[in-house]
């Protein structure tokens, strides 16, 4: 399939509220392999207390603080389930990807109603989940995932999602044995900073492929060099 | 003059009703201290003989406190001490306002500011008054045993998020100890969640000039969104920014009476004349008049390394530390064009995360040739790669420096690195 030459439109869910672990990097590699092959990008940053929008193509979502997190939920309303009918794609990180499963109960032990994207729920681990992972994408062609998990959240997955990624270093969702992250169609959500798609490329192409279709390849040395430093 | 201020305005001997003075200080030396001190010295002068990394400081801490427990509350007891904790700028305020205070001031001058460095300074010296930079995760515990007469809390930002704890969380820690101490507070009015740790009745508001959103996007009392506009903020549960009693205007304070003071600092930055603010705000709350203050503490140059000339590689390079978003920030507004040399580690000090990287916007950097150096380069690379910046990539700043283009050389680094170049030959002057 041509790559698509209208400008992908890459929404990032309130950034000044998800934005705790440096997951803003997702939406810099993603707007930059865009560029870098000449295709043109649309960003979207939506402030809090500003409408989501509901026609982007790509929706992040990344990490924060509890009361951040029950925030932006709130605040996103209905905004991606519209978006996601309409065929739009979705990265949640950490707390973003606790915001996209049907609930999630914070350290203070209330529960929060989710966006209902992913069946998943999360509860609070006895411990925090802190370090470097690696995990073995469940998504062909996307290969082994680095990144950095930092959660006190553990998420149990339903019959309704995929794991993202088998665990073969770091905890990752810590409900079932060793998977990160869920998947289902068009939406992912997985435990890693990084941020995911800096480190990932393949990961970050995948996302732009359900956009524009199939790419040509990309190299790029420098994150080559960085998940060297990660992968045994 | 603002009416709680005067409160503090009392000479040392008359804090709390405690006799300050160095006769009674001594006699407060039981038997036991004594011998803590001795050990203390001991081990100092064995840490240095066997030449083992650093100065002996915490090693000196370690072995008084393993003898006396309870050395800090002794040795604090009688003296005027100010306590300074935050995210960002403690050491530098500390240099300002132990320099502000005068030639008698017991100072962990190195930075060493958890138990062990606060009791090894105060084991030094046995002046009057004492400067005292705290971790902010050890100020509850510290300001317990210390009990100063004025805590200054600077900022709370995310630091180092693998180990230390969720923003929010710290500055909770900072409210309790604080409701349990009797100090005057010199408090970042411009700070959210400092203004939520610090009792109203006990403040002494500042305003340092930067605004630093990215941390306190929600309410630290009840969680709902708070709005922020280029000079103030507010919540519509009617938190919000108090008015300043000292404040930074351009390049001049502005004291509690309206008046306005230039600053004249010889160090750089925006970042350090909001230091500046906070310091001189803490110097006249232990009696010091600002213009004194402000004379004592213009011509410093360096603090303990940070904002210091080294020779790197043969040409001269100013170090400047940057361990979190804010810091890095900030440290970009001090280096604007000049050529720049950047070193990150990921050790345990510095926190093992290195996705922080993204939380700056390094938009600045973008066309520019930038050195990359320390043990997590190739993450840096490809964080400025991807800012557009060109990275130049070696372990060794010394070889990257002799490459970067002609101007006033900026060498910013995390703190591992930034504790190795500071061992480093300072430039001549």
């Amino acid at each position: 399939m041509a790559p698509v030459m209208s400008s992908v439109t890459i929404v990032s869910v309130f950034p000044g509220l998800l934005g705790t672990y440096g997951d803003a990097g997702n939406e810099i590699a993603l707007a930059h392999r865009l560029r870098a092959r000449d295709l043109p990008v649309h960003i979207v940053r939506v402030a809090p207390g500003d409408p989501v929008p509901t026609t982007g193509d790509i929706y992040l979502l990344g990490g924060g603080e509890d009361r951040a997190q029950a925030l932006a939920t709130r605040l996103t309303g209905d905004a991606l389930a519209i978006a996601a009918y309409a065929g739009a794609s979705i990265l949640g990180v950490c707390a973003g990807f606790q915001m996209l499963g049907t609930a999630f109960t914070d350290s203070d032990g209330t529960t929060h109603p989710g966006l209902g994207l992913l069946d998943v729920v999360t509860e609070p681990l006895p411990h925090r989940a802190v370090g470097e992972v690696v995990a073995e994408c469940a998504i062909p062609e996307v290969g082994t995932l680095v990144g950095f998990e930092n959660h006190r959240g553990g998420t149990r997955l339903g019959a309704g999602v995929l794991p993202l990624a088998h665990v073969t270093r770091g905890v990752g969702n810590a409900m079932d044995c060793g998977s990160d992250g869920a998947w289902s169609g068009r939406i992912i959500g997985t435990y890693l900073h990084g941020p995911v798609i800096a480190l990932n490329p393949d990961l970050a192409d995948y996302l732009l492929s359900l956009v524009v279709g199939e790419l040509p390849p990309l190299a790029d040395d420098f994150a080559l060099r960085a998940r060297a430093l990660r992968i045994p | 003059m603002h009416p709680r201020a005067a409160t503090a305005f009392a000479r040392p001997q008359e804090v709390m009703g405690q006799r300050a003075n160095l006769a009674g200080m001594g006699l407060m030396r039981t038997p036991r201290l004594s011998l803590a001190l001795a050990a203390g010295s001991l081990t100092r002068a064995a840490t240095r003989v066997s030449g083992r990394a650093g100065d002996g400081v915490h090693a000196r801490g370690v072995a008084i406190m393993k003898v006396e427990p309870r050395a800090i509350r002794i040795l604090a007891q009688g003296r005027s001490t100010v306590m300074v904790t935050g995210t960002n700028g403690k050491t530098t305020a500390t240099h300002m306002i132990a320099r502000a205070l005068g030639d008698e001031v017991a100072h962990n001058a190195t930075g060493a500011n958890m138990h062990s460095g606060v009791v090894a300074a105060l084991a030094e010296s046995r002046a009057p008054w004492a400067a005292l930079e705290v971790d902010e995760l050890h100020f509850p515990t510290l300001v317990a045993q210390v009990r100063p007469r004025v805590v200054v809390l600077l900022n709370a930002t995310r630091d180092q998020l693998d180990r230390s704890h969720e923003v929010a969380r710290v500055a909770t820690g900072w409210e309790r100890a604080l409701r349990g101490s009797a100090a005057m507070i010199v408090a970042n009015a411009a700070d959210p969640h400092v203004v939520a740790a610090t009792p109203a009745d006990r403040a002494i508001w500042c305003d340092p000039g930067a605004r630093w959103p990215d941390d306190a996007r929600t309410c630290p009392r009840c969680g709902q969104l708070i709005d922020w506009s280029p000079e103030t903020w507010a919540c519509i549960c009617g938190f919000a920014m108090p008015e300043a009693h000292y404040r930074l205007d351009g390049d001049d304070l502005i004291d509690l009476q309206g008046e306005r003071h230039n600053l004249c600092l010889a160090l750089p930055g925006r970042v350090n004349r909001g230091n500046a603010v906070m310091a001189v705000a803490a110097a006249a709350a232990m009696c010091v008049d600002v213009d004194t203050a402000l004379a004592r503490m213009a011509p410093m140059s360096e603090a303990s390394g940070r904002f210091g000339t080294y020779d790197v590689g043969g040409r001269p390079a100013r170090l400047i530390l940057a361990k979190n978003p804010a810091g890095m920030a900030e440290a970009m507004d001090i280096v604007g064009d000049a050529p720049l040399i950047i070193g990150i580690n990921a050790r345990g000090v510095d926190g093992r995360d290195t996705s922080w990287l993204y939380d700056v916007d390094f938009a600045s950097l973008a066309g520019r040739t930038i050195g990359v150096t320390g043990e997590r380069r190739d993450d840096l690379a490809l964080r400025l790669h991807l800012a557009g910046a060109t990275p130049l990539v070696d372990a060794d700043p010394a070889v990257l420096a002799p490459r970067m283009p002609l101007g006033d050389l900026c060498l910013v680094g995390n703190y591992s690195n930034f504790m190795v170049w500071r061992r480093g030959v300072p430039w001549p002057r």
